[in-house]
């Protein structure tokens, strides 16, 4: 009955205000409305009446009225400062906005006009840009705003073509109203600048990902202080945690959020100067700026607000989608997951740097290294290894024995020492020791400590073994020369006479 | 009865006063805030077991993994293996990387993360999951890798002194075109590997170890696939110590618990 009663009450927007202004317990107001309600007997909707005649009733005003203006007003009146502050939650932003005359896309950037005949001046905001690009270079990009995330390398980019005549003549040209002609770029008729911006999207979102999984094994592990609070978080997943379960403030989840440390300094200067996160009005004193956000909830930033678009990866995934295309797309196929989920998609080439066992030059792979050892210096790791029948562990204890005498700038073969790496490459060169590889039965090859790696995270010892050669082996038979030229019978004769040694 | 009344009315307004918090936050959400996804309020709900393996665990019955190993069930809850090593797993992201699809409308562009799990004591698993948001990927990939947790056995190089810390024989794995090769290696070596594999033997608690490889290891995931092939046939190598079969052939953990499991499940409280 009384939850009846309750719910056609938040349905009345002063209503609302009452019920929050109840929660919270302030001024002193008591919680008046069920002695009220039992008592009345309507069940009308106008429950707010009530509680103003008890209020009355508590300054001392003892009749209850239920329509009369005046005790309407008053009660209101009452509550006139909250009810300011609560009413124009949601809809003040909608008000500003309707009363800028900004537009939607509106942005603060700073980027320098990149075409020629231009004197470089810094444009400070996105409007000026277009409006620039207008009128001086007579461009006009159609949905300019998809890509400004990737505004400077795209006019760069644009710079460059605009001087091709073959890319001018398939511009289109458009009159504006000041009968100006007027080049449009736009990606849908011209699909060369589709290509472009997917390209430039692509690799911002790749290089966005790169800085992420940086920021993921290293900023994300520092201690960050609370914005709202003085508690200090040790990791950042703890600190969301933090500031949505304490103060529920949510901007987020790391993981999907690049350059945090950026993005939080930005809201932290917001509030040092004295600025709400939400609705973006000044206040006087910090704790006045706290009492605000306390009371309209807004411990979340301004979702119309376009510098945060780039804090967030999802709005780099394809131009002209931010999150709140997403948002919306939400009922699109969620269901055709599990085709994705194949490992083959992981292309990435892994670059060891591997130093050469006796000069100074540095590979990218194990086998570049190789064949580096094979041309400069004549030492073809695989042959010895053939010629010598050495195992897998014993071409492992001759690299780290090798590794190990060049350190101390000593030739192998002779145990001769030498003052400087130079000398000793110069012997080696002269004496031919490359090829003089210790006999097996020389006593480094029982030695354990050759079985250590010399170098930490030695490349070649991982690369050595790089079958590829015989990777057929399996597959083709391999057939003698000679065979093929014995007839059919010779063969069957040799194949009974293997029967019968069975 | 008056006060019966106020006690009602506060837990009401109080209850009220909470519900009107969340309904702000619902209403936020309706918003423009909610593109901005958080951190769920209610992470940790109770777990209400689907499987029977499931509520074996739940009601401890089950106390280590390899009681499941041992029978070779398969896991198909991931609070399965959260409660039973959940202690000391550590989840790693490897990739994320971004996949497209060409669809009617243009491209489809989502982030796909290869996340890899272990306890640096004999357990990995990996997984892999696509979606729109990385944070929504990486969940989507810890919870499969925890699904695929995988033993893995430690051996010695030389003198079997102070515990196991190598592969016990050589064991190759391969995925695609890669073959991937573990050799056992003395102590002290360290894991000699390439970079991403490396991760993945240094989670699965194998301290020293050699590599080699085979195959187009550019494909990482397929590297990284044959590795992970390559320690679980660990386990499926038959040594002189196991040909010894264990005598007491016990009872399936289904049969011996099956009073528990013919318990119809506690429905929730309505």
């Amino acid at each position: 009955m009384t939850d009846g009663q309750w719910t056609s009450v938040t349905n009345a927007r002063h209503g609302n205000s009452r019920i929050n202004k109840s929660s919270f317990g302030t001024r002193g107001r008591i919680k008046p409305s069920y002695k009220n309600n039992t008592s009345s007997s309507t069940n009308k909707s106008s429950d707010h009446l009530n509680k103003n005649s008890y209020n009355n009733n508590i300054n001392n005003n003892n009749t209850y009225t239920f329509s009369s203006n005046n005790n309407y007003e008053q009660g209101f009146s009452l509550l006139n400062e909250d009810e300011d502050e609560n009413d124009s939650s949601d809809d003040s932003l909608e008000q500003e906005n309707n009363d800028n005359s900004l537009k939607p896309y509106h942005i603060e950037l700073s980027l320098k006009c990149p075409f020629e005949n231009c004197q470089h001046e810094l444009i400070s905001n996105s409007t000026k840009l277009i409006d620039h690009l207008k009128e001086l270079h007579k461009l006009r990009f159609v949905n300019l705003h998809h890509v400004y995330l990737i505004i400077e390398r795209y006019l760069d980019i644009w710079s460059k073509k605009i001087n091709d005549d073959n890319v001018i003549q398939q511009l289109k040209i458009e009159v504006d109203n000041e009968g100006n002609k007027i080049y449009l770029i736009d990606p849908d008729k011209f699909p060369d600048d589709k290509i472009l911006r997917e390209k430039l999207q692509l690799d911002k979102l790749n290089e966005v990902l790169q800085i992420q999984a940086y920021e993921r094994n290293n900023d994300a592990k520092l201690e960050r202080k609370c914005l709202f609070c003085k508690n200090i978080s040790e990791n950042r997943t703890i600190l969301f945690r933090h500031m949505f379960t304490e103060h529920n403030f949510n901007i987020g989840l790391p993981d999907n959020l690049v350059n945090v440390n950026d993005f939080l300094t930005i809201l932290e200067d917001k509030l040092n100067n004295l600025q709400c996160l939400y609705c973006e009005k000044r206040f006087t004193t910090p704790a006045v700026l706290r009492k605000h956000m306390r009371k309209k909830k807004h411990f979340k930033i301004n979702a119309r607000n376009r510098i945060y678009d780039k804090f967030y990866v999802i709005n780099y995934l394809e131009p002209g989608k931010n999150w709140e295309t997403f948002e919306k797309e939400n009922y699109e196929s969620d269901e055709d997951y599990n085709k994705d989920d194949s490992w083959d998609d992981w292309n990435e080439e892994e670059y060891q740097s591997t130093n050469c066992l006796y000069c100074t030059n540095v590979s990218s792979t194990a086998k570049e290294c190789l064949n580096h050892m094979i041309k400069e210096h004549n030492f073809d790791l695989l042959e010895i290894r053939n010629k010598m029948g050495l195992d897998f562990y014993q071409t492992v204890i001759l690299i780290n024995y090798i590794r190990y005498n060049v350190n101390n700038n000593t030739c192998m073969a002779c145990l001769t020492n030498y003052e400087n790496p130079k000398e000793l490459l110069h012997h080696m060169n002269n004496e031919n020791c490359f090829i003089k590889v210790p006999s097996l039965d020389n006593e480094f090859w029982k030695d354990p400590k050759y079985l250590l790696p010399t170098i930490q995270d030695d490349p070649l010892l991982v690369g050595f073994e790089d079958l590829s050669d015989d990777k057929d082996d399996d597959l083709l038979l391999h057939i003698p020369d000679n065979t093929i030229e014995k007839t059919p019978e010779n063969l069957e004769e040799q194949f009974k006479h293997l029967l019968k040694i069975n | 009865m008056a006060d019966s009344g106020t006690a009602d009315s506060r837990g009401g307004r109080g209850g009220f006063g909470r519900g009107f918090g969340r309904g702000g936050d619902r209403g936020r959400g309706r918003g423009r805030g909610r593109g901005r996804r958080g951190a769920r309020k209610e992470d940790d709900k109770e777990w209400v077991p689907v499987t029977k393996l499931g509520r074996l665990v739940k009601e401890n019955k089950i106390k280590t993994i390899e009681e499941i190993y041992l029978y070779s069930f398969p896991i198909k809850e991931y609070q399965i293996v959260d409660r039973l090593i959940s202690t000391t797993l550590k989840d790693e992201v490897m990739k994320i990387m971004p996949v497209q699809k060409q669809t009617r409308a243009g491209q489809r562009t989502r982030f796909k993360a290869f996340v890899v799990i272990g306890d640096s004591n004999g357990h990995v698993g990996l997984g892999v999951k696509c979606s729109k948001e990385v944070a929504t990927a990486i969940r989507g990939a810890i919870i499969l890798a925890k699904l695929s947790v995988i033993p893995v056995r430690r051996g010695y190089w030389g003198s079997s002194l102070g515990e196991p810390h190598t592969v016990p024989c050589k064991v190759t794995g391969r995925c695609g075109s890669v073959i991937a090769r573990l050799v056992p290696a003395p102590r002290g070596t360290g894991i000699v590997a390439a970079p991403t594999p490396k991760k993945l033997l240094q989670l699965a608690g194998i301290t020293d170890c050699y590599t080699t490889s085979r195959g187009s290891t550019r494909t990482l995931g397929n590297f990284v696939k044959a590795t992970f092939a390559a320690i679980g046939n660990t386990y499926g190598f038959l040594t002189p110590d196991l040909w010894k079969d264990s005598d007491e052939i016990k009872q399936s953990p289904y049969q011996e618990f099956s009073d528990i499991l013919a318990k119809a499940p506690d429905k929730r409280k309505s």
